[in-house]
């Protein structure tokens, strides 16, 4: 209900955009140009999961079956896939706080909890990859397949397009694999990506292409060019993308290395994140993007809060390892409470019967009357 | 007088309290768990599993990920965890008696493999050899039978393989004398470096799984008149091994039963994997063939343990189940194992 109501402001104008312009190619280019261009603007990757879940039927149906909006459809596929993304990472959560020591459930109800929630996880997982899926297709049906030795010529707002037809091969397989491969998704599919990364620009991108490289390079072993130290390249990608307001490539350290299993890595890369978000606002043109990069370390970190005290992340950039408590400095010098600092009780009867009475209540004063 | 009665149905409350609450669980053991694809491997997926059942049973399981099994074995060697899963040949420093689960030609079919794991459940005895030491193996899942990948389909037969250059893992003490065997010259290989020299030409054999065949895309080594000998050279598997002392008494036994009746669960990632290996692809064995490929594999186990890399009494288990298959088996009327 929420996703129809949410859509509606944007539904007719959209449709009438789409019955006015006939094809698909203006559908693609109306698509990118106007709805997208505008979305990107807000971080509010919940907005932009319901508008693309909203359009997909509508956008499949007013084009061509044999000539589909495929950029267009690019674009819903993947936006509606977030939905699905945000759904899992709640699952996820809740199974890390029936787990956690915090909480200290017995074991029995622990385990049905968890397994309960990893089992709602894996569907959500399963729709977001089958999403992710049909991007990628509409993707490959616009651009030619991923990984191909030559890069397809793109006109100007067909890069976008291209680049979530890149990040959608990406998720693909993670979301797949997260599910159990209901799907059987190929994880070399995540090499085709990183061969295809080469035909857009970094800095254009935010070192986003080259951020999915390393990320592929350092989940297959002996997948990287030789000399290339993918978790090297990826931290130093990284570090470029922090400056430039949409951080998905600190977002995709983050994920890589949690995935890894290298806990100390991930721990730095959401510090960095987080100090990365104080120095440098926001794109103001793909603050969406900003967003999505931080709601996917955003999560990393509340899993470990989750694991550790069994709540979400505090204050993004603070981890349990950080929050510690640390043994107070001895002041030195003599005990500053030796002797009673108050003497009487201030707040004691003034009477003969108060004075002198200690602040501690005696044992029987402590225990509470039944009425 | 209210006072006295307030305390002691406090002290009855608290002590109810106490005796409501879970039983006491022991700290949680963490479990450094090797899966090449990491976190969203389907093995580290299927230890996800397992250690919920185990909160079961009194154990409380916290795995860490590692995408380099050398890592986690050294590792776990340190005491920085209470369990490990990792390859058996990864493991056999700690117990030859699991590792020689992987012996070349041991259990030619999933079958087989199947029925050592139930057996290993079954028998009091088999947890004991199992255990050496603080460190016991309550887990054995399957990993794929490893096949010849030959970038030139002719090398099909044994004769074929002398002088190719095989790429071979070699912190694995069976596969240097197995390559020697076959007259074959080694390559030393990792799982980093084993792709990439398949598919540049750098050897011209290499050994996988199905699972490894996708990822390292050794289809781009196979392309010009390649393609994979249907005759297992092994089983690989994932153990699990633990700090006994770590765990509660029973959880070897509840351990090994759970591996034992999710055998097919485990497998299915495996035959997934195996059945979308194009069909041209695989290279069909004559019998004649496969006989002199057994030949092989039975010099190579009794000369390993002979040289204690293999355990002898379960060479002798397995040719069991080797000689339940099929009776007429020519290894069955000796007793060399």
């Amino acid at each position: 209900m929420r996703t129809i109501a949410t859509a509606r402001p944007v539904l007719p104008l959209f449709l009438g955009l789409v019955v006015a312009s006939g094809c698909s190619a203006r559908v693609d280019r109306i698509t990118v140009n106007r709805v997208v261009q505008r979305a990107l603007q807000l971080p509010d990757v919940d907005q932009a999961c319901e508008i693309g879940a909203s359009l997909n039927s509508p956008l499949a149906a007013l084009t061509s079956e044999k000539r589909p909006a495929h950029q267009a459809l690019v674009i819903a596929e993947f936006t509606a896939a977030l939905c699905d993304e945000s759904a899992a990472q709640e699952h996820e959560l809740t199974a890390a706080q029936a787990l956690s020591p915090a909480l200290g459930l017995p074991g029995s109800q622990r385990a049905v909890i968890a397994r309960d929630a990893r089992l709602a996880a894996d569907r959500s997982h399963m729709r977001a990859a089958a999403r992710y899926r049909r991007a990628l297709a509409h993707g490959e049906a616009a651009f030619g397949a991923l990984g191909a030795d030559a890069c397809p010529r793109f006109r100007p707002h067909e890069e976008l397009p291209f680049m979530l037809t890149l990040v959608a091969g990406m998720q693909v397989v993670l979301h797949d694999s997260a599910a159990g491969s209901p799907l059987g998704v190929p994880k070399e599919t995540i090499l085709d990506v990183a061969r295809s990364a080469q035909c857009l620009d970094n800095e254009t991108w935010w070192y986003g292409p080259a951020a999915m490289q390393a990320a592929a390079w350092a989940t297959i072993p002996g997948s990287a060019p030789e000399g290339t130290d993918p978790w090297a390249m990826l931290s130093e990608v990284a570090d470029k993308s922090d400056a430039t307001g949409i951080r998905v490539a600190r977002a995709l350290q983050v994920v890589i290395s949690v995935n890894a299993g290298r806990d100390d890595l991930a721990e730095q890369a959401i510090r960095d994140h987080a100090a990365a978000r104080a120095a440098t606002p926001s794109s103001s043109e793909f603050a969406l993007f900003d967003q999505y990069a931080l709601n996917l370390s955003r999560h990393q970190s509340d899993l470990f809060w989750m694991k550790e005290e069994g709540h979400r992340t505090p204050v993004f950039g603070e981890l349990p390892a950080d929050a510690a408590p640390e043994t107070a400095p001895d002041a030195g010098g003599p005990d500053p409470f030796a002797e009673d600092p108050f003497g009487a009780d201030p707040f004691g009867a003034s009477g003969p019967e108060g004075a002198g009475e200690s602040l501690s209540p005696t044992s029987d004063d402590a225990a509470p009357e039944t009425p | 007088m209210t006072r006295t009665l307030t305390r002691l149905f406090s002290a009855l409350a608290v002590a109810a309290l106490g005796y409501a609450a879970a039983p006491a669980e022991a700290a949680a053991a963490t479990i450094c768990a090797y899966d090449p694809a990491g976190k969203s491997g389907d093995f580290f997926r299927l230890l996800g599993d397992y250690a919920l059942e185990a909160g079961k049973w009194g154990a409380t399981i916290d795995l860490k990920a590692y995408t380099d099994e050398e890592t986690a074995a050294k590792d776990f060697a340190a005491g920085q965890c209470d369990g490990v899963v990792a390859t058996g040949v990864r493991l056999q420093r700690f117990n030859n008696f699991p590792s020689t689960f992987e012996a070349v030609g041991g259990l030619p079919n999933y079958a087989a493999e199947k029925q050592l794991i139930q057996t290993f459940a079954k028998y009091p005895s088999a947890a004991k050899k199992l255990t050496k030491g603080e460190y016991q193996t309550v887990g054995f899942i399957p990993a794929g039978a490893v096949y010849l990948f030959v970038r030139d389909r002719s090398v099909n037969s044994v004769e074929a393989l002398a002088g190719k250059r095989i790429a071979t893992m070699d912190y694995d003490k069976a596969a240097p004398f197995m390559v020697q065997k076959m007259g074959a010259i080694m390559v030393p290989a990792d799982l980093g470096s084993i792709g990439p020299k398949f598919n540049n030409g750098d050897v011209d054999i290499c050994y996988m799984s199905a699972p490894g065949y996708g990822p390292f895309e050794l289809h781009r080594g196979l392309a010009n008149g390649g393609g994979i000998i249907k005759a297992p050279l092994a089983q690989a598997s994932f153990q699990v091994l633990v700090r006994k002392d770590k765990f509660p008494a029973d959880f070897g036994t509840k351990s090994m039963n759970y591996w034992a009746a999710n055998f097919d669960k485990a497998l299915g990632a495996v035959k997934k994997a195996e059945s979308a290996i194009p069909a041209d692809k695989w290279i069909d064995v004559p019998q004649d063939s496969l006989t002199e490929w057994d030949a092989i594999y039975q010099d190579v186990r009794v000369e390993l343990r002979n040289k204690g890399a293999y355990d002898g009494v379960l060479l002798g288990v397995m040719k069991k189940i080797r000689c339940g298959q099929d009776a007429s088996r020519s290894e069955c009327a000796e007793n060399r194992e």
